[in-house]
């Protein structure tokens, strides 16, 4: 039978494994972009608005993480969980959470360095103009980051871009591990390695169509985000 | 935005919740891809949770020197692997008390259809490498410090290669992807016989040499005194080396393949290191 046809039923017909699979990548992949929203996302936002002396440096490394190679973060948060690591009572090492960890780190920066580079746009003018008309500092801030709504979710979805493609770290920290750490990239190696074409032709033409999906989700509530009135 | 946070936030809390709530700690097996890859693990683990339901184990798949060095650092709790002397120097550093043999097949010499090498008509495994050597046909090696390539090296070495050129081609990766990269490249290469006869299908490459006692290929268990787990590890290395156990092995089989894929080794009650196996006699 043609592999990509038996892909194609694998993927149809609910296979146990392959869909084990894709959910898990979607729980840990989801994890970790929200962990990575939750502290890339403020950061970028705070360090884009705020002026302070040392601005400079700190912009610099926030982008430098942008640069981090995947699969250094990976060998870093190896090191950090293995229980001869610092933080090896935790026994954290091949488990979901390592890849969290990991993946979190990178997509920190992404989410932070997109935010940030947003905010920046912003004509100042714009606070300022909100202030003269009787906005809170808070509603200031919120009128800011409504006007980039559109840029942030591109900084989410930049984040999720390093996360779902991501192998080399997770394959380090999570060991892949079947129906635990096993994710759809390290699945894709292993049936590749073990001639299982079909299976890991079905996990790359599912990985591919979630990236699309969730671009194009992401573009989508972009765009409402535009339409709502500025001032509620 | 509250929302959408509140909506990434709970999953998170619950799934580290789920995570650190379960008693049952797994124990952590670093296994050679031959063992993985070829699907016997799926097979055992699963025949011993049947017996021992309390028991998780996890497996991460490396080659045999990797394993080792994790037992090292105590990030695993038992080692399935193949590397005898490697095996040996890290009982002699202190990391374990023994090695506990479980099964065993055998290295198969595999190179193209063609063999521009003449390796069929060699007749010890290093006149084969030395055939190959001379020839200057391409040659790849796992080059990952596994158990396959601990081999490799030492029929360099019986072969007294040691000046490598460029036909000698380092992959750096498991059993399965340097038997790909040697079939589509038309190489030479090593191959213990389960992962060859899983991927035989689909390679071009021909069993050149085969079925030499020297090609021994055993697999032990280890449980490095470094594991943190130690009650359960060794309840899986009592396990393996059970009659139901062994009885696994045995009868593991790729789709309808004739002959097993590894060979059990029963452990002697007196005996506790078991006398090397005549493979001419076994197969």
């Amino acid at each position: 039978m043609d592999p990509l046809l038996e892909a194609l039923r694998l993927i149809t017909s609910g296979d146990l494994y392959v869909w084990n699979v894709i959910l898990r990548s979607l729980q840990i992949s989801g994890l970790s972009l929200g962990l990575a929203v939750v502290i890339g996302l403020p950061i970028g936002v705070a360090v884009g608005l705020a002026n302070f002396r040392c601005r400079m440096p700190v912009v610099a490394l926030i982008n430098a993480g942008l640069a981090f190679p995947p699969v250094v973060v990976g060998l870093a948060v190896f090191l950090f969980l293995s229980r001869s690591g610092p933080l090896g009572e935790l026994g954290l090492l091949y488990t979901p959470l390592a890849m969290i960890a990991a993946q979190a780190v990178i997509a920190g920066p992404y989410v932070a360095a997109v935010s940030l580079a947003a905010v920046e746009g912003i004509p100042p003018d714009i606070a300022l103009q909100a202030r003269a008309l009787g906005a809170s500092r808070w509603q200031a801030i919120m009128l800011q980051l409504r006007e980039v709504r559109t840029s942030l979710v591109a900084a989410v979805a930049a984040g999720f871009g390093a996360i779902i493609s991501e192998v080399g770290a997770v394959m380090i920290v999570g060991g892949n591990i079947l129906g635990e750490t096993r994710v759809m990239t390290t699945a894709i190696v292993l049936e590749t390695r073990r001639g299982n074409f079909e299976v890991a032709i079905a996990m790359g033409v599912v990985l591919m169509f979630i990236a699309l999906f969730v671009n194009v989700l992401l573009l989508i509530l972009g765009r409402r985000s535009i339409r709502r009135p500025l001032i509620a | 935005m509250r929302s959408l946070l509140s909506l990434l936030l709970i999953p998170l809390l619950a799934f580290l919740s789920a995570a650190c709530g379960d008693a049952r700690t797994p124990v952590i097996l670093a296994a050679t891809t031959s063992t993985y890859d070829s699907g016997l693990l799926e097979v055992l683990i699963a025949a011993f949770n049947r017996e021992h339901g309390t028991i998780r184990i996890r497996t991460v798949v490396m080659g045999s020197g990797e394993a080792l060095e994790l037992g090292r650092r105590g990030d695993a709790d038992v080692l399935l692997i193949h590397a005898p002397e490697a095996e040996e120097h890290f009982i002699e550093e202190g990391y374990a008390d023994e090695r506990v043999p479980v099964m065993y097949n055998d290295f198969v010499i595999l190179g193209p259809v063609s063999d521009p090498a003449e390796v069929a008509e060699t007749d010890t495994p290093g006149a084969a490498f030395e055939a190959i050597a001379q020839s200057r046909a391409l040659f790849v090696s796992r080059g990952d410090s596994s158990g396959t390539h601990y081999r490799e090296l030492a029929l360099w070495k019986t072969a007294r290669i040691d000046v490598f050129g460029p036909w000698y081609v380092e992959s750096g990766q498991g059993q399965g992807t340097s038997l790909q990269i040697a079939s589509e490249r038309a190489a030479y290469t090593i191959s213990d016989r389960a992962t060859f006869t899983v991927l035989q299908d689909i390679l071009e490459l021909k069993p050149l040499f085969e079925r030499h006692r020297s090609l021994l290929n055993l697999y032990s268990v280890i449980r490095p005194e470094e594991a943190l787990r130690k009650g359960e590890a060794q309840v899986f290395v009592d396990w393996l080396t059970s009659e139901s156990g062994q009885e696994v092995i045995l009868r593991f089989r790729h789709h309808d393949t004739e002959e097993p894929l590894f060979r059990p080794l029963v452990r002697g009650s007196t005996n506790p290191v078991l006398p090397v196996p005549d493979l001419e006699e076994m197969y």
